[in-house]
């Protein structure tokens, strides 16, 4: 295609061409104001290895945020590239975690099922790590539902 | 993305990025702001002919994103998304300015000497300057419009979302905005 020689076409093709500056130094504050800005999120209550959430005798107790928890379990979801985590949702009763909704995108021709039965055991180790063995919660109040399905890595396609 | 990619991996789609940004994925975010940070402040700084305004709104721009980001229901594409964004934060600083004109005598003095060598000045930054002088008088639209359309390489329908007006308005604005800066620009000889 020929160039437009015209004035116009050429401060075009500069203006195209420009990087703007400052950029990176502004990419940087950018960052550091989105890292800062904290997401209201609900406390969950955790539990000591005997299942009870006092700490002391006077029954204090330790609540962890339910963003820590969702962070952790989006870690683990990112891990491989069969699968790729859509959302994650706690349900919390009364400061208590009484179940988790996840809804993944897997990578075609991945075994769904051998996979969500991988992952169950995976998320209840982190959440307990997290929380402790907090009672009721179990592998069958861990929903896992699949919404898409992608060619290649979910978590890069 | 929280774990490291190799070189050699193909690049994250805008839809792969969303989806763990959505998650609080601080990473994946930071590849958005990379691939389509640059565009913005670039349209916003020609927009608002001002770099603290056009860093200002590129960044309030950019965290309406992150807190919105659920919000983001891919029926346009993202960075049409993110350009209609940086355009209303341009569009909020810019309405308690009062616009200051420009006289036609500047546009002289930065005419170049005719001994300039014309194929160089393509690069020239007095060049951008120029441009940037034509565009402070077009009104708002028509500036808007040029620059999505001549500078960013998007589509009518496209600019279209971003500026939110119907695409007979983007013709309009564009026709308009086409014919002004070829005049005030063709005195660039």
């Amino acid at each position: 295609m020929a160039l437009d020689p015209s004035p116009l076409g050429r401060a075009i093709r500069a203006a195209r061409a420009e990087q703007p500056p400052g950029w990176v130094d502004l990419a940087g504050s950018i960052m550091s104001r989105v890292r800062a800005i904290v997401i209201p999120s609900e406390p969950i209550l955790t539990f000591t290895e005997q299942g009870t959430p006092a700490r002391d005798e006077q029954g204090s107790g330790t609540y962890v945020s339910a963003r820590v928890v969702t962070a952790a379990l989006r870690r683990l979801l990112q891990e491989h590239p069969t699968h790729a985590p859509e959302t994650i949702d706690l349900r919390v009763d009364d400061s208590r975690l009484t179940g988790i909704d996840i809804r993944l995108v897997a990578r075609y021709g991945v075994e769904l099922h051998p996979l969500a039965d991988t992952l169950r055991p995976q998320i209840l180790e982190i959440v307990e790590g997290i929380l402790g063995p907090a009672p009721g919660l179990d592998l069958s109040t861990i929903e896992i539902v699949y919404v898409d399905v992608t060619r290649g890595d979910p978590n890069r396609t | 993305m929280s774990k490291s990619q190799a070189s050699s991996e193909p690049l994250a789609t805008d839809e792969a990025l969303v989806r763990a940004a959505r998650l609080g994925d601080h990473e994946a975010f930071r590849e958005i702001v990379d691939r389509h940070g640059p565009a913005m402040y670039r349209y916003a700084l020609h927009l608002v002919g001002d770099a603290g305004d056009a860093a200002e709104a590129t960044q309030e721009a950019f965290v309406s994103a992150w807190r919105s980001l659920s919000g983001f229901a891919g029926r346009s594409s993202l960075r049409t998304w993110l350009i209609r964004l940086v355009h209303r934060r341009a569009a909020d600083l810019q309405r308690n300015r009062r616009a200051t004109p420009i006289d036609d005598g500047l546009m002289s003095r930065l005419t170049p000497a005719a001994t300039d060598n014309p194929l160089q000045s393509v690069l020239d930054a007095e060049l951008l300057d120029a441009l940037q002088l034509a565009l402070n008088e077009l009104p708002w639209h028509q500036r808007a419009t040029w620059l999505l359309r001549e500078v960013e390489e998007m589509s009518y329908e496209e600019i279209s979302i971003a500026l939110a007006m119907p695409i007979g308005a983007v013709r309009g604005h564009l026709y308009r905005g086409r014919r002004t800066l070829a005049e005030r620009m063709a005195r660039w000889r």
